[in-house]
């Protein structure tokens, strides 16, 4: 969580010098995304692979709402379906935004003789490297990820990377 | 090197870090499952069944304490019920169930107080007639019970009686898991085609419809259940055809496809479910081929790969389901050898464990059990070897009672 706190603070502060991005009224990501599940009953970890997509409506140019959705695929038909929603504050320059969000909402979970449906968090941001006005490529985006199954909190990890389609101009 | 090459460098190199630091488990479970598997093999020829606790990680079958548990005379097939407390064995030559409580912890059976339960009377007005009379015709003797099910509730058992060409019924008390014939019982089998000669049951997941295949007339009789007393109607359009000798039939899991292996014409007939009426309709492409003298067929918990047992080919074959359609496709590499030192195999019945990670097979010619390992991935069968059984393997039925 430091480091992840640090890199945010050192992206923001390098490149305040340039040109400032227009705000897209929405912005649509999709993408792949990783994530390390952390199991619910012996809490040893595990990889699961899967997409992610999300939408932000901005507000004005630095605060947005945004609305998190993902699948992530396991091993023996096993998945993990999240649906997040909340804040996003993005810095724009010309040729990249660096974002930051806290989401809330809920998780899916099949295991391999059980599912459970319970409380999700995500704390996290990322970096768009912004191609045209419409078009970026969100290099990466890293989350803490954490869900409540079987009554347990567990703290997973989140990453992903894709594209980003932004629509209108406030 | 500019700042936009860092952010990427720094992105690859988190997920790099990360990539390789995992082992596959349980997403909602312990390292150690918290169910236990137990997997049972009936023996036609020893009379009795085996019980086989089940290593999870590698599908390993070790005998339980006290197995081999006697059976009555010709057992064939072997069921579960729902809540993983009993264990049903069909003996053909005596004519009975035997019946059986599942330790939960260990796997041990013990019978249930009045076991062997026999199938009924089976005498000429049950319909024993044609190139089956084999035995007596009347008297309760000559049922030939082979194929059993067990409804979803848990609360009705179906037998299939080859020779007597009908369908016991029994209603089993949720405690003790002792059967009673229902009053009604046993339900005829009847077809244009002469006598029917029942070998498979399978009971659908709704848990309205009973299916029997008929390896004498080729044909499908279709039954709905009674939701109070369990007991057979035939269904309208029933028997329905299928091809030269079915023996099995399967319901797969989303209630919307049914299967049979024909035994002689060495293929698997697909129907499609109608729903509200359980009447039974080919699909496209049906019959899809299989190995020569298909036996035993199975679907997989996920309801997406079919597996069939080829008595006479020594294989098993492996298809995936159109979910669209129902159709079936070979899956590559399908038919998967099944090979054991004690020589030609011959496997009759089958079946996959909960988790849907391991294919067992009974192999009725070199007496001992095929485990297979099942990629998720792709469905693709591998063969892990064999484990000793008792003679002549017939049927395989898994039990997962919680921990």
């Amino acid at each position: 969580m430091k480091k992840l706190l640090l890199v945010t603070g050192l992206l923001l502060l390098c490149c305040s010098s340039s040109v400032a991005q227009d705000t897209p009224t929405i912005e649509v990501f999709g993408g792949y995304t990783y994530n390390r599940i952390v199991s619910a009953g012996s809490g040893l970890p595990i990889n699961g692979n899967g997409w992610e997509a999300a939408a932000d409506w901005n507000v004005n140019s630095w605060l947005g709402f945004k609305g998190d959705f993902e699948g992530a695929y396991c091993c023996h038909q096993q998945y993990f379906y999240g649906f997040l929603g909340g804040p996003q504050i993005s810095l724009r320059k010309e040729k990249y935004t660096v974002f930051v969000h806290a989401l809330v909402g809920g998780a899916h979970a099949q295991g391999l003789f059980t599912s459970d449906t319970d409380l999700a968090w995500a704390l996290g941001g990322g970096v768009d490297w912004n191609v045209t006005r419409l078009v970026a490529i969100r290099v990466g985006q890293v989350d803490y990820f954490g869900t409540h199954f079987l009554n347990r909190g567990q703290n997973d990890l989140r990453v992903s990377a894709g594209f980003v389609f932004r629509f209108g101009k406030r | 090197m500019n700042q936009n090459r860092l952010i990427v460098l720094a992105a690859l190199s988190l997920v790099a870090s990360l990539a390789g630091c995992c082992t596959s488990n349980d997403i909602l479970g312990g390292a150690q499952p918290q169910v236990a598997e137990f997997t049972y093999v009936s023996n036609e020829n020893s009379n009795n069944v085996n019980a086989y606790s089940v290593t999870l990680s590698t599908g390993a079958l070790t005998p339980v304490t006290g197995s081999p548990y006697d059976g009555d005379t010709g057992p064939r097939g072997v069921a579960v019920d729902p809540t993983q407390r009993f264990l049903y064995m069909a003996n053909e030559s005596s004519n009975d169930v035997s019946a059986y409580t599942i330790d939960a912890t260990t796997g041990a059976l013990t019978p249930i107080t009045g076991s062997p339960f026999p199938v009924g009377t089976c005498n000429e007005d049950a319909g024993v007639s044609g190139v089956h009379a084999l035995g007596t015709t009347s008297g309760p003797s000559a049922c030939g019970p082979r194929g059993v099910a067990v409804d979803p509730s848990g609360k009705y058992l179906y037998v299939a009686n080859e020779l007597s060409d009908n369908v016991s019924g029994f209603t089993i008390d949720s405690t003790t898991g002792a059967l009673t014939l229902m009053a009604d019982s046993p339900f005829a089998s009847t077809s244009m085609n002469g006598s029917t000669g029942p070998r498979g049951v399978a009971v659908d997941p709704s848990d309205k419809y009973v299916y029997v295949t008929n390896h004498t007339s080729d044909d499908v009789s279709g039954y709905s259940i009674n939701a109070t007393t369990g007991e057979l109607t035939p269904l309208s359009g029933s028997p329905f055809p299928a091809e030269e000798t079915p023996f099995d039939v399967v319901v797969e899991p989303s209630d919307r496809y049914v299967y049979v292996t024909n035994h002689l014409s060495g293929n698997v007939s697909a129907y499609a479910l109608t729903a509200g009426t359980g009447a039974l309709t080919p699909i496209t492409g049906s019959p899809f081929p299989a190995g020569s003298e298909p036996h035993g067929i199975v679907v997989d918990p996920s309801g997406t790969y079919v597996y069939v047992a080829n008595h006479a080919s020594d294989n098993v074959s492996a298809y995936s389901i159109d979910s669209g359609t129902g159709a079936l496709t070979d899956l590559t590499g399908s038919p998967f050898a099944d090979t054991s030192t004690g020589g030609t195999t011959a496997p009759y019945g089958l079946a996959v464990d909960p988790s849907g990670k391991y294919v067992y097979v009974a192999n009725n010619g070199s007496d001992d059990v095929a485990i297979y390992t099942i990629t998720a991935e792709t469905g693709v069968l591998t063969q892990m070897g064999t484990t000793g059984a008792g003679t002549g393997p017939h049927g395989v039925a898994i039990a997962a009672p919680p921990q």
